[in-house]
């Protein structure tokens, strides 16, 4: 049982960071002057994680993925420092909006398991912060304010949808 | 010992956001301060391996395209060749100062702020740091960092870019820099506004370092501004390449750039 649920997510682990790298960082719609919509999707293995995984663990996977991606767009640092804000938040997230029964104790946060209201919740918010955080520190700047915001709101309803089509696709069950 | 291992039973989670985010920023700061000190750059050689893997499947799928603009290209060279050879002995007397060599672009970023790519040659061909990058018609950017058998090119697209070029029949010098998220269009700066410019002038660079050769065209003055309160002019200039489609680079090897730098520094000392 414990077993299969780390075989699942390290499966997990190398498909998204496989599919961002390879697949969702060539696809780009550049108009003229708009160039705001990446994909970034690899978020979704903290997502998906056990409630239940120690979160000093899920801090280091995030470092662990956003490395991972960072080889691949060559920027050190940038990919992992969102990935551990995003496992952070995902922690202080679950105590914020635990349902009134509470957490069962293997399971991973998905729409059969918690319902898909509270799952909905949970993922845009997650991916909300992990789209401003990671296009914060890629301007490394306030000055571009607008460009930010702007990246962060494209990006998000982009990469929501193509992780939504995922899921649908996939239903993971852990 | 057992206070520690009470405080991290405590506070374990946040002590190890604390840690991993100062780590990866500290990774970031590196990284921004030069380019040298790129700590995972792309010369690293199995994501190279993996990449140019993957290229090579998108290279087959376009390669109409590519044949078609290399067979443009050759024409153009052999139009060149011919018009040389009518006056020979008038113009080929003079060394030849600048090689080029061919190679195919095996990945590049173009919608981030700070944009790079990578070639397939490297020391091997006699790639070395600081050279510049041209493509078909228009420059591509300038080598930082050369591994056997690939190099690093720091793309015009990015926010450190200052190209010395000209508007075409004045010699002010200005700096070509990227500004905004637009692939299509560059700044160019500090041409003082009493020089008279107008829509439409072809904008070229001027030679004056010994990266690009002088009168490269690289495109044409879009708008024309001047910020309040400035003594120079600010110039879109619309690119005539399509940076993020190119899939071919030339790198300019200048013979005499070792003399011309040599040179200078004596003026220095």
């Amino acid at each position: 049982m414990n077993n299969s649920v780390v075989v699942v997510n390290t499966i997990r682990f190398f498909v998204l960071v496989i599919g961002q790298v390879l697949v969702f960082k060539r696809i780009a719609f550049n108009w003229s002057d708009f160039a705001f919509i990446h994909f970034i999707i690899y978020p979704l293995f903290l997502i998906l994680l056990p409630i239940k995984t120690p979160r000093p663990l899920v801090i280091f996977l995030g470092f662990l993925i956003g490395l991972c991606v960072d080889l691949f767009y060559d920027s050190p640092g940038i990919h992992a420092s969102a990935g551990v804000f995003t496992a952070y938040a995902r922690g202080v997230l679950l105590d914020f909006i635990e349902p009134y029964e509470g957490y069962n104790t293997n399971d991973s946060p998905t729409a059969e398991t918690l319902g898909i209201g509270w799952f909905m919740t949970f993922s845009s918010i997650l991916f909300g912060l992990h789209l401003l955080w990671y296009f914060s520190v890629e301007a490394f700047s306030f000055v571009f304010f607008f460009e930010i915001l702007l990246n962060t709101i494209f990006s998000f309803i982009a990469s929501f949808i193509i992780v939504m089509l995922l899921l649908l696709i996939f239903r993971p069950k852990r | 010992m057992q206070n520690i291992l009470l405080l991290f039973a405590k506070f374990g989670t946040h002590i190890t956001f604390l840690f991993f985010t100062v780590f990866s920023f500290l990774l970031i700061v590196n990284y921004n301060k030069s380019q040298k000190a790129i700590f995972i750059n792309s010369s690293n050689y199995y994501v190279n391996k993996l990449d140019s893997r993957m290229s090579r499947w998108q290279n087959y799928l376009s390669l109409q395209e590519v044949n078609d603009s290399l067979a443009k290209h050759n024409s153009e060279l052999m139009e060149h060749f011919i018009n040389f050879r009518s006056i020979e002995g008038v113009i080929l007397d003079s060394t030849v100062q600048y090689d080029l060599l061919p190679a195919r672009v095996i990945r590049s970023t173009y919608n981030l702020r700070n944009n790079h790519f990578t070639l397939d040659i490297g020391k091997k061909q006699a790639v070395e740091k600081d050279m510049g990058v041209l493509s078909e018609d228009g420059i591509l950017g300038i080598v930082k960092n050369v591994s056997n058998d690939f190099s690093h090119v720091v793309s015009i697209l990015n926010s450190q870019t200052r190209i010395s070029c000209t508007v075409k029949p004045h010699a002010y010098p200005g700096n070509l820099m990227w500004k905004n998220l637009d692939p299509k269009h560059m700044t160019l700066e500090s041409i003082p506004k009493h020089v008279s410019i107008s829509i439409g002038d072809t904008v070229v660079t001027n030679g004056y370092s010994t990266i690009f050769p002088a009168n490269i065209e690289v495109g044409t003055v879009a708008e024309v501004k001047i910020e309040r309160g400035s003594s120079n002019y600010s110039i879109k200039v619309a690119l005539f390449n399509n940076v993020p489609n190119s899939k071919m680079g030339y790198v300019i090897k200048n013979q005499l750039a070792d003399q011309q730098k040599t040179l200078e520094n004596i003026g220095n000392e």
